[in-house]
């Protein structure tokens, strides 16, 4: 990042920093995941796991087909 | 002893001595640089109002210091770092940790680390106090602290010990901040230095001293906005002619606090319900109005306010989305509110992003309602990395994972969040983050062998293997890993060829593909299923076969053995390919019945379900030869590129659009580019075309024939040897008249009592189809439930059948 975009970072921090604060005190439930939401990302997870799995397959030294 | 110099903001390049001319500042520089070199402790504060000019003093004084050969140790407060304990000290002791003794060592590193663990605060005043003294002790030290307003106070309570006792030390301390210095000393150790913006023409006075002619000097001044090190630092950065006058001085940016500031106050005045209403539009980049709406509801807001905010001209509002009229605003506006107000945006948001594939944007606004580290957050984050890697988005895997180590509470599983991203970005020959994480990992203590191998990793990445170790570090590609420079180039060999080899396949180049594959023999993806997939596009089907069954990465008996079975039975990625090549060849060769049976599991993952969806297309046209191909247009969708692509584009077009020069123009491609499969297939279509001659169904039989593709000949021949009728049912309600032809199939389906999954089988789709035909089903009859189609479908429906025919034989023409 560049020393604009920080400065530009910082700034934003700076000028937050003393504004309203009007939802400070609202309260709103706790969320997570939903386990559909969780279901969904980890289905594509057990895909990454298997691209893992490739690459190790295929990087593996004493595997004699790699 | 080595010299240090801390990696503060960089020295300000254009800054000359004597930029402060007319108020002194820089005689004062000099003398207590020259007063601390000489055994004589300095205290020095730099005041002033931002945009003043405080940061490019302080780092004068610094560049000053380093000049005359002090040690510089340096560290800057942060607001959003207000709250984190000894934060600002860690940076400052990072950079002299290996001059540390044993003892001090010890007592520093957890603050170093910046370990969430409980402190003795005296025991840290005193070990800085030490610490600091036996640096000082082998060179004169300079320490210098910008923003000290924001530094953190128990950096602050351990940093005064060491300052209140100072005396007869080769020291100097500048510090730079908007009001009064943090600690009292002594009048004859303390210089205070005020500043105030210099006005527009003093500025332009200095810079004309300085030999830069009125008109240039006008313009950088008001550039610089009163502060004295920029408007040196711009002029410096100007070509002779524009000093001169003789050019003119390009549009120059505006220095960002002083952007900042200026949309801030604008959008200030809009109001506190305007503002409020912009900072929930700006926290959510979906532009989704009426969810913008909903969470500014659940945080006791009218709604209405995000109207105000488009009477204000600061949004626009059109149809579902919105969208900031001017970009900065956006960035701007969330800071309208304190930071706990921003993290309650958030979490309204967070909230109601229920739906399953919600979970990548709920999973990012948790991470930002977050108030420190939040494990639940990191552990979102770290789902949607490896979901985002695993589709390919290789960039957002490596963002997310990167903010989940942030979120992470426990410091093994920072480095874990960061090794998984730094594995994407490895992958992805993503140069920046390689060099990020890995700077980020390399500040790692005590590292493990897995952070040591990835430090190797980078190294050979970024520098080659022969790369040195970093300063202060012994790790270098061999030392870290052993053979770091054979894998180096091995894996950067390998990851070229697979990339060519890629490009060349989905183009259709076989021949190219088969010497890329020659080159390197040995990779298992290449020999395996690259050389089956080139010939199978070189027409060779049964050769194409023969090497993917011998391959190491042959098709697996079944798709995906049990969730819960040994990792090594677990299909790998190139076997997956393997199996819808397999597939292909299968529905190529006439035998979709096998390839049904495959495509059919539901559980193909990412790209490969659209693969595999579109395959089952192609399988269940050849099955059901009174099947219309625009009700299986899937068939007709690929991903190819050139030639290849070329020709599958105009077959879909010549069979959707029934277009015969479409798939003239096919033919004529794939001859030029031989690929035979595909001008078979062409020719095919166009022999069921209304138009077709005898001659084009001689000419596509015997090349399918050539080709081995029985199952596209099996059609074609039934097709020529009998009309064939089809039962359709007769619509009397317009509304379900209206329904395109794959609604009504599943319509049927469904009204006849099959379950989704039942309906999904027998036409030979995913229940995802069904369930989306079905909603627009439901939308189009305006009717909620499945009874209510059944009922709607049998008014529908009369008993008489209507005899449809298949395109035949046509009048006989030319051969073409």
């Amino acid at each position: 990042m560049s020393d604009w975009w920080s400065a530009m970072e910082s700034e934003l921090d700076r000028l937050g920093a003393d504004a309203p604060d009007p939802w400070r005190a609202a309260s709103l439930p706790e969320v997570a995941l939903t386990p559909e939401q969780v279901e969904q990302l980890t289905q594509v997870d057990d895909l990454a796991a298997s691209l893992v799995d490739a690459d190790d397959f295929l990087d593996d030294p004493t595997n004699p087909e790699a | 002893m080595e010299r240090i110099e801390s990696a503060g903001p960089p020295a300000p390049s254009g800054y000359v001595a004597g930029v402060a001319t007319g108020r002194g500042i820089d005689e004062q520089f000099t003398t207590a640089v020259g007063q601390a070199l000489a055994a004589d402790a300095k205290v020095v504060h730099v005041s002033g109002a931002r945009g003043s000019g405080r940061s490019w003093h302080l780092d004068a004084i610094a560049q000053l210091a380093i000049d005359r050969g002090m040690n510089v140790l340096r560290t800057a407060g942060h607001p959003s770092d207000r709250t984190l304990a000894l934060g600002g000290l860690s940076a400052l002791l990072q950079p002299v940790r290996d001059l540390l003794t044993t003892r001090q060592r010890a007592l520093l590193d957890p603050i170093i680390a910046l370990d969430d663990g409980p402190f003795d605060p005296r025991a840290v005043r005193t070990g800085v106090f030490r610490a600091l003294t036996s640096i000082a002790a082998s060179r004169p030290v300079a320490i210098i602290v910008d923003d000290v307003d924001d530094l953190d106070p128990d950096s602050i309570e351990a940093l005064s010990l060491f300052v209140r006792r100072l005396d007869a030390d080769p020291v100097l301390v500048a510090t730079a901040g908007a009001g009064q210095p943090p600690w009292t000393v002594s009048a004859d150790r303390s210089m205070p230095i005020k500043l105030a913006p210099m006005r527009q023409d003093e500025l332009a006075c200095l810079l004309v001293e300085r030999g830069v002619s009125l008109p240039s000097a006008e313009s950088v001044a008001a550039a610089a906005a009163g502060n004295p090190g920029l408007a040196v630092a711009l002029a410096d950065a100007m070509t002779e002619d524009q000093r001169d006058g003789r050019s003119p001085v390009a549009l120059l940016p505006r220095p960002a606090g002083v952007l900042a500031d200026e949309l801030h106050q604008q959008l200030q005045r809009h109001g506190d319900r305007v503002a409020r209403a912009l900072v929930m539009a700006a926290c959510d980049p979906s532009g989704d109005t009426s969810l913008i709406r909903a969470a500014l509801e659940l945080l006791g807001e009218e709604p209405a306010c995000l109207d105000e905010a488009e009477a204000a001209g600061v949004i626009d509002i059109v149809g579902p989305r919105l969208s900031f009229r001017d970009p900065w605003m956006a960035l701007i506006a969330p800071h309208l509110v304190a930071p706990a107000s921003r993290r309650a945006a958030h979490r309204a948001l967070a909230a109601l992003y229920s739906r399953p594939d919600d979970g990548a944007v709920r999973a990012w606004h948790l991470a930002a309602a977050a108030d420190g580290t939040n494990d639940e957050a990191a552990d979102a984050l770290a789902l949607v990395a490896a979901s985002a890697a695993a589709r390919g988005a290789s960039r957002s895997a490596i963002l997310s994972c990167e903010r989940a180590s942030g979120l992470a509470n426990d410091p093994d599983r920072r480095i874990e969040h960061q090794l998984s991203a730094l594995g994407w970005a490895l992958d992805a020959a993503d140069v920046g983050a390689v060099r990020r994480l890995g700077e980020s990992l390399d500040r790692v203590d005590a590292a493990g062998d897995d952070v040591r191998l990835a430090l190797g990793e980078v190294r050979a990445f970024i520098d080659g293997p022969d790369a040195a170790p970093l300063p202060g570090r012994t790790t270098t590609p061999a030392t870290a890993i052993g053979t770091g420079a054979e894998r180096a180039r091995r894996w950067g060999d390998r990851r070229r060829r697979r990339i060519d080899l890629v490009e060349s396949l989905s183009r259709g180049d076989h021949a190219g593909a088969l010497a890329i594959i020659g080159e390197a023999p040995g990779d298992p993806l290449g020999e395996g299923l690259g050389s089956a997939l080139a010939l199978r596009h070189r027409g060779e089907l049964r050769e194409s076969r023969a090497r993917l069954t011998s391959s190491p990465l042959a098709p697996l008996p079944l798709l995906l053995p049990p969730a819960d079975g040994p990792r090594r039975d677990r299909p790998v990625w190139g076997q997956l390919l393997a199996m819808l090549l397999s597939a292909d060849l299968d529905v190529l060769q006439g035998r979709g019945v096998d390839a049904v049976d495959v495509l059919g599991v539901d559980r193909w993952p990412g790209s490969l379900a659209i693969t595999a969806s579109r395959l089952r297309a192609r399988a269940a046209l050849q099955l059901d030869v009174t099947a219309f191909p625009d009700a299986h247009p899937d068939a007709f969708l690929h991903d190819d590129d050139g030639p290849l692509g070329e020709v599958r584009t105009a077959i879909g077009a010549g069979v959707l659009g029934g277009s015969p020069d479409e798939l003239l123009r096919a033919i004529d491609v794939g001859e030029r580019h031989r690929l035979p499969i595909e001008v078979a297939e062409a020719r095919m279509w166009l022999a069921t075309l209304p138009t077709a001659t005898a001659s084009e169904h001689q000419l596509a039989s015997g090349a399918l024939h050539r080709c081995g593709l029985r199952g596209w000949r099996r059609r074609l021949e039934q097709i020529i040897a009998q009309p064939v009728t089809t039962n359709v049912a007769r619509h009397r309600d317009s509304a379900v008249e209206a329904l395109s032809k794959a609604e009504r199939r599943v319509a049927d389906a469904v009204a006849s009592g099959m379950t989704n999954r039942e309906a999904a089988a027998s036409l030979i789709v995913s229940v995802k189809t069904v369930d989306f035909h079905l909603q627009q089903i439901y939308r189009k009859l305006t009717i909620r439930s499945r009874t209510e189609l059944a009922v709607r479908m049998m008014n529908a429906t009369h008993p008489e059948p209507i005899e449809v025919t298949h395109p035949v034989v046509g009048r006989d023409r030319e051969p073409r």
